[in-house]
This record gives C-alpha cells, structure tokens and sequence, in this order.
C-alpha cells in the first residue's frame, strides 16, 4: 500500500513561540487506511492536519501527496485541498452560512463545478451525512449533531481522498457517534482514507488500521493500535489508557 | 431577533421566491410615504396584517406584537409633534389651540399639529407594517440572496453572510459565559454585575477575532479563494402575492383619491 500522504522531518513553529509545535515529525498516511492520532491536548495533532493541505508550511522538512512534494502555489494548493480535506473540531468554525445547502455548497463551486454539478454534489454529499432533511433549515437552528454532520458533507461534497478529522466525535453522545463512523466506514469503502485525531482509546483499538501516536510535536510511534497498546514503555509514557472492556486483545497485533 | 427570525423560517410563505414579499413591501413603503393620508396609512397596516396572517400563516399575536411594539416607540415620537412644551407663562402662546399650564411649563396644541402628527404616526405605522411583513415571512439569507441576484457587489454580500452568520455564534458564546459568570455569582451585585459585564465583552472580543481566525482556516481548506462562492436557492413563484399586490396599490391608491 503507498502512502497518500507523506510527512518527511516536518518542523514547524507557530510565530512567536519557542517551542516547535511539529518537531521532526516523519509520518505516512496510507491510501484506504483508518487511522487514529492518538496525543494529548496540544502535542501537535491539528498542527499535523495543516500541514496535509497545506494551510501551515513546514519550516523545514517535506509533505508530500501521492509521492509529489506540494506545491504552496495558489493553484496547486487548490488542487491539494480538493483531494485532502480537514473537517474541524468545532462545527460553528466552519459553516460560515446561515443557509445549509448554501454552506455544503460552498466547496463544490470552489472547484469551480456548474451549479448543477454542484447541487447534486451537495444532495449525494448529504445523503451520506443524513442531513437530507437539514438542507432547507437555517444553521443556527441545529443541534450540535446535527452541525457536526452538516460541517462532514460541506467536506464530502468536495470528494476528497483523505479526510482528516479533528476530534469531531467528542462532543457527540454515543448514537451521533456511531453514525459518525458508520458515515467513515462507507468513506472507507469507498476507497477513501479517513484519518481521526481522537482521545477515545477504543477507538484507536477498535477502529483504526494504524495509530499515530504523537508527544511534544514528536510522533512517537505509528503502527497497528494492538501493537502500540501492548508496548508498556510507551503506555507508560503517553498514559494513553488500556481500553477496560477488552484485556485480552492487548496482545494481539 | 430570535423570534422574528424562528417566524421567517416557519411560516407560509417561506419557500417563496423573496422578489415577491420585498416587492409587494418595499411598494407599500413607497405608497405609504407618496400618499400621505391617515387612513391610506391605516389601510396598509389592515392590509399587511391580513397578509401576514391569512396568507402566510403567522399568529396575529407576533405580528400584532412586534407592531405595538413599535407603535409605542412611535407614539413618543410623534407625541413631539402634537404637543408643544414650553418653560414660563402660557399666555404668550399664540395660535388657535388649546393651552394647559403645569406649574412652571405649559403645554400646548392645536388640530393642526394634531394632524400633522397623525398624519406621520399612521404613514410611519404603515410602512413599519410592511416591513414587518417582509421581515417576519423572509429569512436574512433569502433577502441576501435576493441582493446577490441584483448584483450587489460580492463583498457587501459575503459581509453579510458571514455577520449574520456569526451574530448567533457569538450570541451562543455570550449566553455561555454569561451562564459560566453567573453561576459563580459574577451579577451577585451591581458594581460585581458591571465588572463582569465589563470582562464579557473585552472577552467576547477576543472570542469573535479568534473564531475568524479559524473560520478563515476552514474556508482556505474549502478551496475559498476570494469570495464565497455559494448556490443560488431554488424558490416558488405566487402569483398570489402579485394580486394582492395589486388590490393593495389599488384600494391605498382609491382611498388617498376618496377621502
């Protein structure tokens, strides 16, 4: 399987700090996978989902997508963005609409797409979503939920390779977000790759293909999740928590 | 604000194309200022009452509600002109009228200013009907769009967009803190109450420049590339509105030859 996107020695410094917030990071996002970043609040993880679309750029170090180093000119970051998507943590940071079509919309005609091409983008990309019945309510009238699914076909439309999540399931109660990730799982069937950055340890374990693990800008390890959770050095380090419900699997790989 | 806004979403003349109701209000408007008579005044009043009712469906209450509202404001305006108030003797007031002396201040009218202030409070009622009516049956973003259509630059209209946008984000963020200041008793007392007051807007501030910071993110990871670029919406046509329309101009037209 060949890496879709790629990280090589990125470092990187947010203006005014000392500390970098990606330091020396390598890391490879394989084509198909589900993927968990795993890391506690401020160890780099949205810093590394910048750095994939090319919103930050590395002060030194190489990204690269389907074995191209990007490009930061406008037009090809264009092109970049269309493939590799970013959906936030906090939906009200992306539906800049008060109209829910119109905000699904909005990635679509960026494409530059006919609007008919992108009305039918928006309906398929809702359809997906569950959000079929949102299209016509103003966005301020939904519920968190519902926001968080909204905010997902706004980046689906696009039909991106890769979707990067940012922990968009933690303010979600357990059935939006199991549909959330019935919604990755068709993504993952479709070819798509879906990366999540989350805290949930059994998601990591019961999700994810490979997990990302990353401290003080550094990823720590990559590998898969049974493997990361039975190295007690580093569960040791990271204090990212043994799931409870399933012991036993800790020591399969 | 909310609850005009929860009206516009849910009412009967929702899915219709917005050049109807802001055609039909904005000519009332006009009709209202060209034809200055008390009861053209009142007729509009009757007539986007009627309208905003039976045909879109809105409880007489909200619209009734929001017009008295307005209607008291307007009543101390127009108060103004139909009563003089002045400081000494009302001896030396001249005119024909009436005079009344409170102590050291006199108060004084006359049928002329009566009328002239009917006249402006009934021609000012009539038009903030009409545009209670557009507003309670037509969502900001309908009428956004209607701007976008008449080719309002794109700048003006993604300004728009995004205040009206963000007035219920930050509304959001300000119920939320002022819940969290609250709660640890920040409005115990006046001078605590203004303090806080005082840290919830220097902190909304940041909040607001904040959330544009990422808001500008998650546009750029959208493709945005110099203005929002965003469907137009698919609207019904109702000849009904066109009628009416008609009956409006023609009966506010009739009563101004009349009376």
């Amino acid at each position: 399987m060949s890496p879709l996107v790629e990280l090589e020695s990125v470092r990187f410094r947010y203006p005014g700090q000392e500390e970098p917030a990606l330091n020396d990071v390598s890391v490879s996002l394989v084509r198909g996978q589900k993927v968990a970043v795993m890391g506690r609040n401020g160890s780099g993880k949205s810093t590394l989902f910048l750095h994939c679309n090319g919103i930050l750029k590395p002060e030194s170090g190489t990204v690269r997508f389907d074995g191209h180093p990007i490009s930061y000119r406008h037009r090809s970051l264009l092109a970049l963005r269309q493939q590799v998507s970013i959906v936030f943590q906090n939906p009200d940071d992306q539906l800049f609409s008060a109209s829910v079509a119109q905000d699904i919309s909005f990635g679509p005609l960026n494409l530059g797409m006919t609007p008919e091409e992108a009305r039918q983008r928006v309906q398929e990309a809702a359809e997906l979503c569950g959000a079929s019945d949102l299209l016509d309510r103003p966005t301020h009238a939904l519920s968190g939920g519902e926001k968080a699914r909204v905010a997902l076909a706004g980046v689906l439309a696009m039909e991106p390779a890769i979707i990067l999540a940012d922990e968009v399931t933690a303010s979600l109660d357990p059935w939006m977000r199991r549909q959330m990730f019935e919604i990755f799982e068709r993504l993952v069937e479709q070819g798509k790759t879906v990366v999540l950055a989350t805290h949930l340890a059994e998601v990591a374990r019961n999700w994810a293909d490979t997990l990302v693990v990353m401290d003080e800008g550094k990823v720590i390890a990559a590998d898969a999740p049974g493997c990361i959770f039975s190295d007690e050095a580093l569960m040791a380090r990271t204090r990212l928590n043994e799931p409870w419900y399933t012991p036993a699997a800790s020591v399969t790989g | 604000m909310e609850l005009i806004d929860h009206y516009a979403y849910n009412n009967k003349l929702r899915a219709v194309d917005p050049v109807y109701k802001a055609g039909l209000a904005l000519m009332v408007l006009a009709l209202c200022l060209l034809l200055n008579r008390p009861a053209v005044g009142l007729l509009a009043v009757c007539w986007m009452g009627l309208l905003s009712t039976a045909v879109a469906g809105l409880p007489i209450r909200v619209f009734g509600g929001v017009l008295f509202a307005e209607g008291s404001f307007l009543l101390l305006a127009v108060a103004g002109l139909a009563v003089s108030v002045g400081v000494g003797s009302a001896d030396g007031v001249a005119g024909v009228g009436w005079t009344v002396q409170l102590g050291p201040l006199w108060l004084a009218s006359s049928p002329a200013s009566i009328s002239t202030a009917l006249r402006a409070g009934t021609r000012a009622l009539g038009g903030a009907a009409a545009m209670n009516f557009l507003a309670l049956t037509t969502p900001l973003v309908d009428l956004i769009e209607l701007m976008r259509r008449l080719r309002v630059p794109a700048i003006l209209i993604d300004i728009m967009t995004l205040m009206y946008r963000n007035i219920f984000v930050l509304l959001e963020s300000l119920e939320r803190m002022h819940t969290a200041q609250d709660t640890r008793l920040g409005y115990v007392n006046f001078r605590r109450g203004m303090a806080s007051a005082g840290v919830l807007a220097s902190r909304l501030f940041i909040d607001a420049y904040q959330r544009g910071q990422r808001l500008q993110t998650a546009l750029s990871s959208r493709g945005f590339t110099s203005d929002l670029k965003v469907l137009p919406i698919n609207y019904d046509s109702d000849w009904r509105i066109i009628v009416l329309g008609a009956a409006v101009a023609a009966s506010l037209t009739s009563v101004w030859v009349l009376l």
